[in-house]
């Protein structure tokens, strides 16, 4: 869902996907509040948090739905994917299970979701180089095949946390942008400190 | 029973143990979600060895540094947390005398199910008197049977194939309490047996996350693993009816929500409409509040009240309380709109100042209220009994275990005075879906290159 608004310029819902233990919650903590947690618990159902970024002269707001991994949860968390404008595929390189689950959660975004939806690919936990069970040429091949783009990042190290989300936003603005002329002016698309960004305001969606 | 479960173990298509969803690539590397052979043997030896042998990473053991603060239950604080007061303490001791009186000899006779009993549980059971009185209002006893819980845990390390899931959650949860906060430290391992021995014993379950939280919770007031293990059965049980909302589809949740949605519509319509208003999801409030009986929503003493609530008066109280959530924070949550209402809720429970005494004491009288207008629950069919489980174990390992049912068939417990619902099961309802095809094992242990050294 991208919606115009009076004091944002954009309201975005993104979902986080992925098997268990992949660090999803991880990668969102990172880029909200800029936190990692080594005691990071168990997501139950869904987690929710939001930041407000810049782009050009935009004011955006992005409202991220972080779900619980297990199978059996998704049928409580894939009813997030409806008016979703985009979302990220995470998967664990020391985890060559959790790769083999992305074409699952492909097929369960593509079924759920709302058509052609944005969806970046990324390979997580990449500063455990010692463990890696996915090679970045494998993974990269299949997000080539499969239309995504692919990112490897490190929730832990905060490397690529940030381009990851903002690949993905760009994609979605640039699909948007298609429709809606008027929001073309804010291309070529910066992104800017989150630090000029700290303020809260009210924030109204109009469908 | 026994002829059925026979049947069962001689079809031919039952020597799908555990794998059958498993489809091998082009190389030969296992795809799905399971368990490989190596990752099993390493989490094994991990957990068989605890702090002194484990291979732990850096980044699994988090260090004490940033925490200043224990406090009474073993949490730690960056803060001083809120000591509790004198005055407290003296009100426990003065309680602890009388629960020692109840739980004692004249506990079946005359207080198991008396008036009394329920309201001095909504005031509090003294802390240092919790497990015991756990123990007794989950009647473990009378549904404790031996050697279930070891030959359990044996079998898991084989064939259970939820031991990678339950060792990732083991590994987060309640990682802030100094008993949890070392990785494979004694409490971490019993975390880990126990669920895996409840993934064996009953397959329809498995492991559900949110099950560790809870576990681990239990494991903080029993004695021993296996009165946790036995817990965990009685919760999953014809009273407490939390086995559905583990099983694969989790329907119990699904049901449990919308009948949150109808009170809450009924009791509270002004939250109901804004909520509808602002398309507030229920599940982003509900799952934890629900899975893990509201661990993770509200503060860990208020939490322990209301299980020792649920514990008493059934699964009703959860609902109750969940709508009792929603009304203390009525005034903040109808005066925000959008993403502020959302980021409201997901920690209303933290923010809120609550008195929990207060709170247990409204918590009662909705709870009395719903029942006589007879929607503290909803109607729907019941999960199978522990006697059904119980007969299913024993039929499909049969040589190895002279499993003896403490009290013959399992006498249902007795329903709380004012149920209005019959808890009633025939031994022909249906029987879970509990399908092993096991060859006769030994007991031993595992070594890390896989090779079973018999004890």
């Amino acid at each position: 869902m991208v919606t115009i608004d009076e004091e944002f310029d954009m309201v975005i819902k993104l979902v986080l996907i992925g098997d268990t233990g992949v660090g999803k919650s991880n990668l969102l903590s990172r880029y909200t509040r800029d936190e990692f947690n080594s005691e990071s618990k168990t997501t139950i159902g869904v987690d929710f948090a939001t930041r407000t970024i810049q782009i050009g002269k935009k004011k955006m707001k992005t409202q991220i739905w972080d779900t619980a991994g297990q199978e059996r949860y998704r049928a409580m968390t894939n009813a997030y994917y409806r008016g979703a404008a985009g979302a990220l595929i995470v998967f664990d390189i020391c985890s060559l299970n959790s790769f083999d689950s992305i074409g699952r959660w492909l097929q369960e975004i593509r079924e759920y979701g709302d058509p052609g939806v944005p969806i970046v690919l990324v390979g997580n936990k990449f500063d455990l180089k010692h463990l890696r069970q996915v090679p970045i040429s494998t993974a990269e091949l299949f997000a080539h095949e499969n239309s995504l783009k692919y990112i490897e990042t490190s929730a832990l190290l905060n490397s690529n946390v940030e381009s990851a989300f903002q690949f993905l936003i760009t994609e979605i603005i640039n699909s948007f942008s298609q429709v809606h002329k008027d929001i073309q002016e804010c291309t070529p698309l910066t992104f800017e400190d989150r630090s000029d960004l700290s303020f809260r305001r009210k924030c109204c969606v109009i469908n | 029973m026994a002829n059925r479960a026979e049947k069962r173990m001689v079809s031919p298509t039952l020597s799908i143990s555990y794998g059958q969803d498993i489809t091998l690539d082009n190389q030969g590397l296992r795809k799905g979600n399971y368990t490989t052979p190596e990752r099993r043997r390493e989490i094994l030896f991990n957990y068989d060895h605890g702090r002194e042998g484990a291979v732990i990473e850096a980044w699994e053991d988090p260090n004490f540094d940033v925490y200043t603060h224990t406090d009474r239950h073993g949490f730690m604080h960056k803060r001083v947390p809120p000591t509790t007061s004198a005055k407290l303490q003296q009100i426990e001791r003065e309680r602890a005398q009388k629960w020692n009186k109840m739980i004692g000899t004249e506990w079946e006779t005359k207080y198991r199910n008396s008036d009394k009993l329920r309201r001095r549980i909504y005031k509090g059971i003294p802390n240092s008197l919790r497990g015991p009185v756990w123990s007794k209002i989950l009647a473990l006893d009378s549904i404790k049977s031996k050697d279930i819980y070891e030959r359990a845990k044996f079998l898991a390390r084989e064939y259970s194939p939820d031991l990678m899931q339950i060792d990732v959650d083991v590994m987060r949860t309640l990682r802030e309490h100094v008993h949890f906060r070392e990785r494979y430290s004694s409490k971490q391992q019993a975390l880990f047996h126990v669920l895996s021995a409840y993934s064996m014993f009953n397959k329809r379950i498995g492991y559900c996350q949110g099950m560790a939280s809870v576990t681990g919770l239990l494991l903080m007031y029993l004695r021993e693993e296996e009165e946790a293990f036995w817990a965990l059965i009685s919760l999953t049980n014809t009273k407490y009816e939390m086995h559905e909302m583990y099983t694969e589809n989790m329907s119990k949740f699904h049901i449990f929500t919308g009948h949150h949605c109808l009170l809450r519509e009924r009791l509270i319509p002004k939250i109901d409409a804004h909520f509808k208003k602002w398309e507030v999801p229920e599940t982003m409030y509900l799952a934890k509040m629900l899975v893990q009986m509201f661990f993770g929503v509200l503060p860990y003493e208020l939490v322990l009240r209301i299980w020792d609530a649920v514990f008493l008066d059934g699964p009703g109280v959860i609902m109750a309380a969940s709508i009792l959530i929603l009304k203390m924070n009525k005034k903040t949550l109808l005066s925000l709109e959008s993403n502020e209402l959302l980021e409201y809720i997901t920690v209303m429970g933290e923010t809120t100042k609550l008195d929990h005494d207060k709170f247990m004491q409204d918590l009662m009288l909705l709870v009395d209220e719903l029942i006589k207008e007879n929607i503290l629950l909803p109607t729907e069919p019941k999960p199978p009994n522990t006697y059904q489980l119980f007969q299913d174990f024993k039929a499909l390992h049969p040589d190895s275990l002279q499993i003896g049912i403490v009290q013959g068939p399992e006498k249902p417990m007795k329903p709380p005075k004012f149920a209005k619902k019959k808890n009633s099961y025939s031994k022909n309802d249906t029987v879970p879906d509990l399908i092993y095809n096991l060859p006769s094992m030994t007991y031993g242990s595992l070594e890390r290159d896989g090779t079973l050294v018999v004890s």
